[in-house]
């Protein structure tokens, strides 16, 4: 599995970092990381340019109760479904994801990303 | 507006399957408004296609319909074995006027002239019958939108505001009845609209119309 | 002149039943259909095309009801014939000795066995009661042009009293009767009160003074039949005794029987009502039983009395 990460500088950049230095295997297995200020801000051209270069591909963030933009994680989570649907009904076979965390809450990445 | 929106995607790679190198060309006016096949569009679509292993690329123009502005891509366009318009079937074919030489293959299923009742839906409202009649009915289209274009409606399949064809379609006659009753004006539904003249409408032929003042 | 008309004149409270052609070239199923109902009715509508369904022309299969023995009502929708070849058709059947006829609007064709085709829509059945009275009665097609030879033809529709808008219905019936209508079959009546009302606005306008109402009546098989109709066919309202007595019935055959003719003979007791227009879908040999519980038989020129 190749992965692809996108974080908020909030948030997911840090939690990728947090968990990074908790797990520093899954370095091998990440094959890009691009630092954006909100997940809002990511849409779905963007996500689909940056599945050329993974399999995988998660857009990590703050939870949507706490994003400082309002707005930014439920976008990213709308924004992620229809990529997600558009991939199925092509048939390309590629994920990608949402997944809420930051350095307090590692659960769900470290269950993403480490195997 | 004209309202279309993107062909199935097994649909769209299966008809681009012979090509490698394919533009995508996005339009700017109603296809934009109705979210199927604008600038966004084009370029999302790109993203897809390089994913599937096209040499796509994205490009979009005011109106594909109007020749001025395709013109200006007549040096692009054959540098491509393909063209994927996501115009609506105007554009599509205007661009195949223009760029005869190169395989023009639609992204879009054109639908209806309609309007947005909210957003992310949109509803028929005209089909260009040629003869406009909507002034007797309230401002109600029975011809676009009574599904056996009653003008002496409404059929015995109407219930609850719904017509029989959908259960979530409404019946254009409930509504046009609701409409004179507000205006005060039901004793007008029974005056007997004779046959239309269907002449105008696209049962009469290819339509054209030739302004002769603003011609050049 | 047509025997329906006649009756109707006459002031006979009329009998008429309905014949489903075949889904195929089986005119014996017509023949055997016409010989279950024959000396119960005084005449029998053919459906065209009902349902959006193809089965055998109904121009088709009124030559061979009239070969049968009975008096045929041709039934015309809109959907799949444009008013040149509805003019045609109403020509061929004149020419042929048809004399009744029934315009209607037609069902959808996404309710049938064919979705995918276009429907023709030409006009609507207030407009073909309209070009169908022009022929007869002013001798010219829609279009003004001369039509060559006399037309002899008794028109009739159909009227939905329990479709919506429910208070529109009865100016529905007026505009038809304005056109030309000179009978009117209606949807099959379970709800009498709501079929008395509409009954009362009919008589309100003196509709029914100008054109002979036939009230429809469909006899209940059993509970799915029931549950079928209510849930499928657009316009039928079915009131919950009818159901629960279909529910509770120890014979549903029987019950529903009953219940068609206890409708009966309170329709004949509402002003305005000339007759019953018995729609036994599948069921055509029901029929005779139902005009013998109702008092209604023979029929006249059947041997015997006037049938009233």
């Amino acid at each position: 599995m190749s992965l692809g990460i996108i974080g908020c500088e909030r948030s997911g950049f840090p939690a990728l970092c947090a968990l990074g230095k908790e797990a520093p295997e899954i370095w091998d297995r990440i094959v890009a990381v691009f630092p954006v200020p909100c997940l809002g801000g990511v849409d779905e051209e963007t996500i689909l340019g940056i599945l050329l270069r993974c399999d995988t591909l998660l857009l990590v963030g703050c939870p949507p109760a706490s994003c400082r933009n309002e707005w930014g994680s439920v976008l990213a989570e709308k924004r992620v479904a229809r990529v997600s649907r558009l991939l199925e009904e092509a048939e390309i076979p590629k994920r990608v994801l949402c997944v809420f965390a930051n350095p307090n809450r590692l659960g769900e990445l470290k269950a993403r990303v480490v195997v | 507006m004209i309202v279309g929106e993107r062909k199935p995607l097994r649909e769209i790679l299966e008809s681009l399957s012979p090509y490698r190198e394919v533009l995508v060309l996005g339009c700017g006016a109603c296809v934009t408004v109705c979210l199927a096949g604008g600038e966004k569009e084009a370029r999302e679509m790109v993203a897809l296609l390089r994913l599937k292993g096209f040499a796509a690329e994205a490009a979009s123009v005011e109106r594909q319909c109007e020749r001025e502005f395709l013109m200006p891509l007549r040096e692009k366009v054959p540098a491509f074995q393909a063209v994927l318009s996501l115009a609506c079937g105007v554009g599509v074919q205007t661009l195949s006027e223009v760029f005869p030489g190169i395989p023009v293959l639609p992204g879009l299923n054109t639908s209806f002239m309609g309007a947005p009742l909210a957003q992310g839906v949109w509803e028929e409202r005209c089909i260009g019958c040629g003869e406009c009649i909507v002034h007797r009915f309230g401002g109600i289209c029975p011809v676009a939108r009574c599904a056996k274009n009653l003008l002496n409606g409404p059929c015995g399949g109407s219930k609850d505001g719904r017509c029989e064809v959908r259960p979530d379609r409404d019946c254009a006659w409930q509504l046009i009845y609701d409409r004179m009753k507000a205006l005060g004006r039901l004793e007008e539904l029974l005056v007997v609209q004779p046959p239309k003249n269907w002449g105008p409408s696209r049962f009469g032929a290819q339509r054209k119309i030739v302004r002769e003042d603003v011609r050049r | 002149m047509s025997v329906l008309r006649e009756l109707l004149e006459r002031g006979v409270f009329v009998v008429t039943a309905e014949v489903g052609p075949p889904k195929g070239v089986d005119r014996e199923s017509i023949v055997k259909k016409c010989a279950q109902i024959r000396g119960f009715v005084d005449a029998v509508n053919i459906t065209d095309n009902q349902t959006a369904i193809v089965r055998l022309s109904s121009f088709a299969s009124c030559l061979i009801v009239r070969e049968a023995g009975l008096e045929p009502v041709m039934q015309l929708t809109c959907r799949d014939r444009n008013r040149i070849a509805l003019q045609s058709d109403f020509l061929g059947a004149c020419a042929l000795g048809i004399e009744n006829f029934l315009c209607l609007t037609g069902d959808h064709q996404s309710l049938g066995n064919h979705p995918e085709a276009r429907s023709v829509f030409d006009i609507d059945s207030v407009q073909l009661l309209g070009i169908f009275r022009k022929i007869r009665d002013e001798g010219v097609f829609a279009n003004g042009e001369k039509v060559k030879g006399e037309v002899r033809a008794f028109l009739g529709a159909g009227e939905n009293p329990f479709a919506d808008p429910l208070e529109f219905r009865v100016f529905r019936l007026a505009k038809k009767v304005e056109a030309g209508a000179q009978f009117i079959q209606t949807q099959a009546v379970f709800d009498l009160e709501l079929f008395s009302r509409w009954m009362e606005e009919v008589r309100r306008l003196r509709l029914h003074e100008k054109v002979h109402i036939l009230a429809g009546i469909i006899p209940l098989k059993s509970l799915q039949a029931l549950r079928y109709m209510k849930d499928e066919v657009p316009g039928m309202v079915i009131p919950a005794w009818v159901e629960e007595r279909m529910r509770n019935a120890r014979d549903p055959k029987e019950e529903g029987v009953r219940i068609a003719v206890e409708t009966i003979a309170a329709l004949r007791g509402i002003e305005g009502v000339r007759g019953v227009h018995i729609m036994a879908v599948a069921w055509e040999s029901i029929v005779p039983e139902i005009v013998r519980a109702s008092g209604l038989f023979p029929r006249p020129g059947q041997g015997g009395g006037e049938g009233v």
